[in-house]
């Protein structure tokens, strides 16, 4: 570590023979001076240390201790051990397991254009050598709008009586029916009348495309960085060898750029797992809870339901805490090979 | 050099301007919105170009009244977004001040305990926020902080403080030691070589550091709903929500200026700090 005495090399013997002179008093030496400040950064550390053990540590095990009681914070006295019951009733309970579905059609649905479209994007943002600045900005523009404030905005933009987005989905529809009619089949989908939210079939693709607006910006960031990383020597060479456009990219980009589609594959599943603050501004859960997600159902049980089921909440809390250590771990298995 | 033919960047060039329409066009339509009357909402006219279907005097297509409804204060947003100005701006600070402070002690440093502190701090990433959630919403309580500003705001700076340690304690570590030791010959104090010295050096981790936290906590949802009840310390985003219920079915159009009042500020120091938003999204997601 750079912190051992004679870190500082030459630079730090001149230095020290100049500190002797200039302060005659004391053989002040830079180990010496270090030995008498290293308590010092306790003093540094302790306001973050205390902020952090009592809001986040302290809050942590909390929940883990409550995880086993039967807990409502209405009625803190009346606190019950229930050991492992309350992750026994997660599992077994019907309320939760189509929020638990809800939550993986929503990331199935999700999270491969999320990745996939930002990778494409990306790719052809990086190949573009001019006039790329204004384009890069437009994209990425969507990214700071809050998820509240565009998920009020597409609520607005799915309006069935006015709703552009809305308008655009019923002609496509119209157009994909009319090609179906020419070639003599029936109508393949129908427009949801009540708009794209208040349809079972459609909500959570409408919550997805949303998503998809506001947060893909992040994802082409992080695959830009990426790429610019790659030395541009290696395709110069591959272009030498006659190497085709698809044999580039499998055996160049993807390799290069496997740490950054790790960390863009697993940040994305896990903020979709968390799936929340969308759902419930646009759709309430609804129609019939087909957009009840898991966050969602932990949030109702733990403040919506009146009874403030804390303990329960707790224990939907670290089940999820468990299921997204249980998928980093499969996401770096399954990115072994491609590395 | 690979040497792209003119047919394939014009291909390329026309769908990434597609794309960039359709990242625009939500805005583009609720600005254009903002400035329309409910009735001509309703029939669907949004657009400038489609304002002539209500029988109304000329002028009346295009309107300023919903800005001055807000502007009456018949609006709670001018609240939401004192609170979230507050939020933001001394969230941010009161992390970075806090969290530099302790990046410096854990990278400069070596008293008892730091690994095993830093190791500590590690472990917490694994837990989502969900499971902080409930404990921190029972504390609230106890700490009388429930339904107030400085509750956000403690929840805030310590949600924000992992990720200014983790940038800056790299940062710092990345410092010569040479230089820590000149300015410590010379006279300097711990607290002396932190100011001269390693926030000036720093100022571009600080920088990504704050773009991060200021965005994170004018756009967070989950806490700011979990831990306010009354108007008054209702946030932008809590806030557009309740918005939403009140204006959505009767005055659209108010609707319609809520939302572009709550992005533009966003949008604008975004497109004048465009540079460094990206590098500091790019910072904190590789750290993360």
């Amino acid at each position: 570590m750079r912190q051992t005495p004679n870190a500082g090399g030459t630079r730090a013997v001149v230095a020290r023979a100049d500190a002797a002179v200039a302060r005659p008093a004391g053989p002040e030496t830079l180990s010496g001076w270090r030995r008498r400040h290293h308590r010092k950064g306790l003093l540094y550390v302790l306001p973050a240390a205390l902020l952090f053990a009592l809001m986040i540590v302290y809050p942590i095990a909390r929940s883990f201790y409550l995880s086993f009681f039967d807990y409502s914070i209405l009625e803190p006295d009346s606190a019950r051990f229930v050991g492992l019951d309350n992750y026994a009733r997660l599992l077994l309970q019907k309320q939760n397991h189509d929020p638990f579905w809800h939550t993986l059609y929503f990331t199935a649905i999700f999270v491969p254009p999320f990745v996939g479209l930002a990778l494409l994007i990306a790719m052809m943002l990086n190949r573009l050598k001019r006039g790329s600045v204004a384009l890069r900005t437009a994209i990425f523009t969507p990214v700071v709008v809050s998820l509240a404030v565009s998920a009020v905005m597409w609520t607005l933009f799915y309006n069935p009586t006015f709703g552009l987005a809305h308008k655009l989905l019923a002609g496509a529809i119209g157009a994909v029916n009319r090609a179906a009619a020419l070639l003599g089949a029936g109508p393949i989908a129908t427009v949801p009348d009540g708009g794209v939210l208040a349809d079972k079939g459609w909500a959570m693709i409408g919550i997805a495309v949303m998503c998809l607006w506001n947060g893909i910006g992040v994802n082409i960031i992080l695959f830009l960085v990426g790429l610019q990383r790659i030395p541009e020597e290696l395709y110069e060479a591959a272009v030498v060898d006659g190497a085709s456009g698809w044999q580039r990219f499998r055996h160049i980009t993807l390799p290069q750029l496997a740490p950054t589609i790790y960390l863009v594959v697993l940040l994305s599943l896990i903020g979709a797992f968390k799936l929340f603050g969308q759902p419930f501004i646009m759709t309430g859960g609804g129609p019939e809870d087909s957009t009840l997600t898991y966050v969602m159902r932990l949030y109702n049980l733990a403040f919506k339901y009146g009874r403030f089921q804390l303990g329960y909440a707790s224990a939907l809390a670290y089940a999820l805490a468990l299921f997204i250590f249980g998928i980093s771990l499969l996401v770096r298995k399954l990115n072994r090979p491609v590395e | 050099m690979v040497v792209e033919r003119r047919s394939v960047s014009l291909t390329l060039w026309a769908i990434l301007l597609a794309v960039a329409l359709l990242s625009v066009l939500p805005f583009a339509w609720v600005i254009c919105g903002s400035f329309k009357p409910h009735l001509e909402i309703q029939r669907g006219n949004v657009w400038p170009w489609q304002a002539y279907e209500v029988e109304k005097p000329a002028g009346q297509h295009v309107t300023l009244d919903n800005y001055r409804k807000i502007a009456d204060k018949l609006s709670g947003l001018p609240t939401y977004y004192f609170n979230t100005v507050y939020l933001a701006v001394a969230g941010t600070f009161l992390s970075l001040l806090v969290g530099s402070l302790a990046a410096y002690g854990l990278a400069q440093f070596r008293f008892p305990g730091n690994k095993l502190l830093f190791t500590l701090l590690l472990l917490t990433i694994m837990i989502p926020g969900e499971v902080t959630l409930i404990g921190q919403y029972e504390l609230m309580f106890k700490l009388r902080l429930y339904d107030k500003i400085a509750g956000l705001l403690t929840a805030y700076v310590a949600g924000n403080l992992l990720l200014v340690i983790f940038i800056m304690r790299n940062v710092f570590l990345s410092i010569p030691q040479d230089l820590i030791d000149a300015a410590m010959i010379d006279g300097a104090g711990t607290w002396r070589v932190f100011w001269d010295l390693m926030v000036p050096i720093g100022r571009n981790g600080l920088a990504a550091c704050a773009i991060l936290t200021f965005l994170g906590i004018w756009n967070e949802f989950l806490f700011a709903l979990t831990f306010t009840s009354t108007e008054d310390v209702r946030t932008l985003p809590v806030g557009i929500t309740m918005l939403k219920g009140q204006w959505g079915l009767f005055n659209s159009g108010v609707l319609f200026a809520t939302v572009l009042l709550s992005f533009l500020p966003i949008v604008l120091v975004f497109l004048l700090l465009q540079k460094y938003f990206v590098r500091g999204l790019s910072a904190g997601a590789l750290k993360a």
